[in-house]
């Protein structure tokens, strides 16, 4: 629920720039066709229903996720770490797991308020629809679904589905055709269900006051359209008549009342004007209101593509991934970790072979990230730093059996980990980027059960593959054949390169170049760089 | 004062007493329902609010009058003289004759009447 409500408060803020982009339009083009006015609420509206939204680069919203959803769920509790400084929680410390962050709690203490205020304009307008369908129950049907009422003040339409139109008996008959005509414009518009639909996206929205303004623009510009609709096909005669009964209608005042059309209520003054001054509006004026509604549209309907990430904070669903790197924060080859936050499952992968690794469950508390297997064999602790992790040696790391003939330094106390932007893809594959048609190629992969083992292609034209198992030692890869005859060299120079070290190697054959016999040369020489070849799999 | 005026809605249902009475109330919500559509429960809130107000009365479960419809429509029109014209009948026929002449025939009704009254 707390989710739901920071979404909707993100909504409701994005919602805003359209707001006074609808604004801004009613002031500058008031001679535009109200019905322009109308469709800019509708894009309002739609804005504030719809969960999700086309993103564009035409986006003039700064960002679609101003409060983002993770501030509760931050693994890098950098705000609530300084906040819990300031603030005691004595029931936590008896149950170091579980730990909200303050915010937390703050925000679901909103999202309650949230609850009631919306239990609250829904019964407000329960109970308002209760008390006038009460009083409209003494009326008489005059015809079709036109009715009189004694109780009632001024003119209104009751009803969703069977809308019907309640009128003060005390109406004289100019009045009386005024009004059914204005009532009948917005039963054609379906006014009778946009109101009641924007009354109830402003109860979900109550705590915005942005929306409430436009709620109230929405209302008066409903009226307005309405009479437009209405006086179009006037003569002046009709349109003093219609005036007069406005004008006649609105001196019994109420307030707002959310549900029915009421005829007299909305800033009755603007109405009179509008009428008296209302003119076709001009072609240019119309086409200018349509690309203007359309630009609002494109401007402020849609989000912007990248959502403002900063750089020691990304997110990519709910996985983060940290790689190892040297004190001064530049990613070393090491190990890497993923964190699925959402499933609180972890995944420590060796460098080369990013599929191997281990992976479990883990536990998050202020200041330490826990680690345990899948089959509880093996524990790594991290630290919390401000920016990423470091390792702590409390529980001593151990590799998996099958890295156990490395003697590979990795993970000492305190080595650090950062957080990364791009997710780790599987070092499967190496390939020299040769003019061969099929370049050598180097695969290395896991045998499933014991062995690390690799296939050498080093060239297309080689009859002779080599197979093996392979080692990694600090920043060098070793090959040896199943045979035991032959054995490469490689140097790790990068995260995703190899670098081929023929002095240490078996020779490589050589291979004709051209038809002549005496023009050889190697597949490759000393250093041949072999990157991961990303499209393998 | 209030309670000598009948809004539109009341006055059809105040006719349909004047035009039935007395009847049993049984009857009444039946008239009410065909001719209005109204529930029962509608047409025994009204009749309650006019009893309350001393046109009908409900004994027993039969509806009658206190007051005539001839009667009401005279406490009707002394009360609207008093209000707007200070009680005064001739300034109600002057304005009345303003935008209208009175036809022979209405001549001599009216004064037809005037003997009847000199009479008393």
């Amino acid at each position: 629920m707390t989710e739901l409500f920071i979404k909707l408060l993100n909504m409701s803020i994005t919602s805003c720039w359209i707001i006074f982009a609808a604004i801004l339009f009613r002031v500058i083009l008031k001679n535009a066709p109200k019905n322009i006015r109308f469709i800019l609420w509708a894009l309002v509206g739609i804005r504030l229903i719809c969960p999700f939204s086309f993103k564009s680069i035409f986006s003039m919203i700064p960002t679609a996720e101003p409060i983002p959803q993770t501030i509760i769920q931050n693994p890098l509790p950098t705000i609530s770490n300084v906040i819990q400084h300031v603030i005691i929680q004595p029931e936590t410390a008896l149950q170091p797991e579980k730990t909200f962050s303050a915010i937390e709690i703050v925000m679901t203490t909103l999202s309650f308020i949230w609850i009631i205020g919306i239990a609250v304009m829904g019964i407000y307008e329960t109970v308002s629809y209760l008390k006038i369908r009460n009083k409209v129950r003494i009326s008489i049907k005059i015809k079709d679904n036109i009715y009189f009422c004694d109780s009632i003040s001024s003119p209104f339409i009751l009803g969703l589905i069977k809308p019907k139109i309640y009128l003060p008996s005390t109406l004289s008959e100019d009045e009386k055709d005024c009004v059914i005509e204005h009532e009948k414009a917005h039963l054609k518009r379906f006014d009778h269900i946009w109101k009641p639909l924007g009354f109830a996206i402003l109860s979900v929205y109550w705590f915005n006051p942005i929306i409430w303004i436009a709620y109230v623009l929405l209302c008066r510009d409903i009226e307005l359209a309405c009479d437009e609709k209405v006086i179009k096909k006037m003569n002046i005669d009709e349109k003093q008549k219609y005036s007069q009964a406005l004008l006649t209608c609105s001196i019994s005042r109420k307030t707002i009342a959310a549900c029915p059309l009421a005829f007299g209520e909305v800033g009755v003054k603007n109405r009179i004007k509008a009428i008296i001054n209302y003119k076709k509006p001009l072609f240019w004026v119309i086409l200018v209101s349509i690309i203007c509604c359309i630009a609002v549209g494109i401007f402020f309907a849609t989000d912007p593509l990248s959502n403002g990430e900063t750089e020691n904070f990304t997110d990519k669903g709910n996985n983060l991934f940290y790689c190892q790197t040297n004190e001064n924060g530049k990613r070393v080859l090491g190990l890497t970790l993923s964190l699925n936050t959402s499933d609180k499952t972890f995944s420590l992968c060796y460098p080369i072979l990013s599929s191997l690794g281990v992976s479990g469950t883990y536990e998050q508390t202020d200041t330490k990230i826990i680690c345990t297997s899948h089959d509880g064999n093996y524990k790594y602790c991290f630290n919390i730093l401000v920016n990423g992790l470091s390792f702590s040696d409390e529980i001593p790391f151990e590799h998996p059996q099958y890295m156990a003939n490395t003697n590979l330094e990795y993970l000492r106390d305190g080595d650090k980990f950062c957080i990364e932007s791009q997710e780790i893809h599987d070092y499967r594959c190496y390939s020299f980027n040769s003019t061969a048609v099929v370049p050598p190629t180097l695969r290395l992969y896991y045998d499933g059960e014991n062995d690390l083992r690799f296939e050498f292609c080093y060239s297309a034209l080689s009859s002779h593959l080599p197979t093996g198992t392979f080692k990694m030692r600090n920043e060098e890869l070793v090959l040896q054949t199943d045979d035991g005859k032959y054995q490469y060299f490689f140097d790790i120079v990068g995260i995703d390169s190899l670098s081929f070290n023929a002095e240490k190697s078996s020779p490589l054959p050589n291979y004709k170049v051209s038809g002549k016999s005496d023009d050889t040369k190697k597949p490759f020489e000393d250093g041949a760089l072999f990157v991961r070849d990303m499209n393998y799999n | 004062m209030e309670d000598f005026k009948l809004g539109a809605v009341e006055e059809q249902f105040a006719d349909i007493i004047w035009n039935n009475e007395p009847l049993p109330s049984g009857t009444l919500v039946k008239i009410c329902e065909k001719e209005l559509s109204w529930k029962k429960s509608t047409t025994y809130t009204v009749l309650r609010k006019l009893c309350d107000r001393g046109i009908f009365k409900n004994e027993n479960g039969t509806v009658s009058s206190l007051i005539s419809k001839q009667e009401f429509n005279s406490i009707q029109s002394e009360k609207f003289v008093e209000e707007t014209f200070k009680g005064s009948l001739p300034a109600f026929l002057a304005a009345f004759t303003q935008r209208k002449t009175l036809s022979d025939d209405e001549i001599k009704e009216i004064q037809n009447l005037i003997n009847s009254m000199k009479g008393e």
